[in-house]
């Protein structure tokens, strides 16, 4: 699994924090930041929650090799 | 209320509420962002027009909160735009679900047969040489009935929400001054409250006994829903319709506003619908919604190097902050093909827009119907406001070009 940000157009909800604090955390001004771009397995179904949870659309997850499920 | 002014302290007056500044807003707000990153407005409050300023502020509700600026008129209990404690993540995460892109896709299609059914009377009107006021036509009922169907409210009941929450951003409409409370406005508005509040009761009655999949039956049924009282939950769902309805009306007025002065703009729209959701970000950008966001200083504080005391009012301007050239090139251009950045105009951090996913959806899909279905049109006759705070062309008269 491969996860990318957008951090230009974040809005600073903390959705993803909320969902995937291994994954993702915000800087001091709030803005998302990707702790893992490449999560293990059983990060994968919050890394996914994290993408559709966030209001801003800027988590783009997607699935690398045939091991990634 | 007083300040004690730092020497260095801009100090303008501004009524922000003036007819001017409701119809043009841009060179004042210009001017106020430039004069410095906080502003003493004369008329009794601080203020800031600066990006910068303003995302810093959306991210501290420790140094200025949000209660009590804002719980006057919806109720303290209300977490959209206001709790800024614990109890907000909760509340928030009951409707959480129900506003993610997910849950939402299926509404689009939903979007675009109502808007198809308001827009075909209105073009055959506009076929036989009427001017129609396409705002209230078409832009103000569109939310009311997406936010009454997801809240399972039934159809005949729409015109009294459209009543009632317009009642209540006409209270909200600001420029009352010190007498707020005995203006006919905010009377209205606190009659609407109360009605609505009823109305909302007997649905909340009815759902304990027959939960469905709508929003009042979710908060009815949260667990965190069970720890609150009834006044609680009127508080918060009565705001969730206001919020639901109020924003994304003005968010539409403003687009067909725009597209009826920029016929090039509706062309190249038109020639490549992939452009929509980015093109009406950026005309949100620019002539955003919400303009006005109130704080309160939590003690006393130092912001940008200015003492403000215990309670001190904050005006954050966000129409201001979106026209930043610290943040945007070009700022004051209106301009489809920038480079996608965050603007405030759905808020920032832990208050950030919970309906920004609908309210994106709801502007794509009509726009689309629009550009299927209306031919060339302009605006025809002045246009009206609705007011600063929740800032639309209304009425907003059109004719076929």
């Amino acid at each position: 699994m491969k996860v990318a940000i957008d951090r230009r157009r974040c809005l600073s909800s903390g959705y993803c924090v909320m969902e995937a604090p291994a994954v993702f955390t915000q800087d001091e001004e709030g803005l998302v930041v990707l702790l893992d771009a490449n999560p293990p397995p059983d990060q994968h179904a919050a890394a996914r929650t994290a993408e559709i949870a966030c209001p801003a659309a800027v988590i783009t997850v997607s699935e690398e090799g045939s091991n990634g499920a | 209320m007083s300040a004690t002014l730092t020497k260095d302290v801009p100090v303008m007056h501004v009524d922000l509420y003036s007819e001017e500044m409701i119809a043009d807003p841009w060179p004042t707000l210009r001017r106020i962002r430039e004069a410095g990153p906080v502003v003493w407005n004369a008329c009794g409050h601080w203020m800031s027009a600066q990006d910068r300023v303003c995302r810093y502020i959306f991210n501290h509700p420790e140094v200025l909160g949000a209660e009590p600026a804002i719980t006057g008129f919806f109720g303290r209990e209300a977490f959209i735009a206001i709790d800024d404690k614990a109890q907000h993540n909760a509340l928030r995460n009951i409707w959480a679900i129900a506003f993610r892109r997910d849950t939402l896709q299926p509404l689009s299609s939903l979007i675009r047969q109502i808007t198809s059914d308001l827009l075909d009377p209105l073009i055959e009107r506009m076929r036989a040489g009427e001017t129609v006021d396409i705002a209230a036509d078409v832009c103000r009922l569109i939310p009311a009935f997406v936010i009454s169907h997801m809240m399972g409210v039934a159809d005949e009941m729409q015109p009294s929400v459209v009543e009632w929450s317009d009642a209540m951003a006409k209270a909200n409409s600001g420029g009352f001054g010190d007498n707020y409370a005995a203006t006919p406005e905010w009377q209205a508005g606190e009659r609407a409250k109360a009605e609505l509040a009823e109305f909302l009761s007997e649905q909340i009655r009815h759902r304990r006994d027959h939960p469905g999949e709508d929003l009042i039956s979710q908060i009815v049924h949260a667990e965190v829903g069970r720890t609150l009282s009834e006044d609680e939950i009127i508080i918060n769902t009565r705001q969730l319709l206001f919020a639901g309805n109020e924003t994304t009306a003005n968010w539409l007025a403003h687009i067909c506003h725009i597209l009826g002065q920029r016929p090039e703009l509706r062309a190249e729209l038109d020639g490549n619908r992939d452009l929509l959701p980015a093109a009406l970000e950026e005309m949100l950008r620019w002539e955003p919604v919400v303009q006005v966001m109130p704080r309160n200083a939590v003690g006393r504080i130092t912001l940008e190097g200015v003492e403000m005391e215990d309670g001190a009012s904050f005006t954050m301007l966000l129409g201001g902050a979106n026209r930043d050239p610290e943040r945007y090139v070009d700022p004051e251009a209106l301009d489809i093909h920038r480079e996608p950045r965050a603007s405030l105009a759905f808020g920032y951090g832990l208050h950030s827009c919970l309906g920004v996913t609908l309210a994106r959806l709801e502007a794509v899909a009509t726009t689309a119907c629009l550009l299927d279905k209306m031919p060339a049109y302009q605006i025809a006759g002045p246009i009206g406001w609705t007011g600063f705070n929740l800032r639309g062309p209304s009425p907003l008269p059109i004719a076929l070009a």
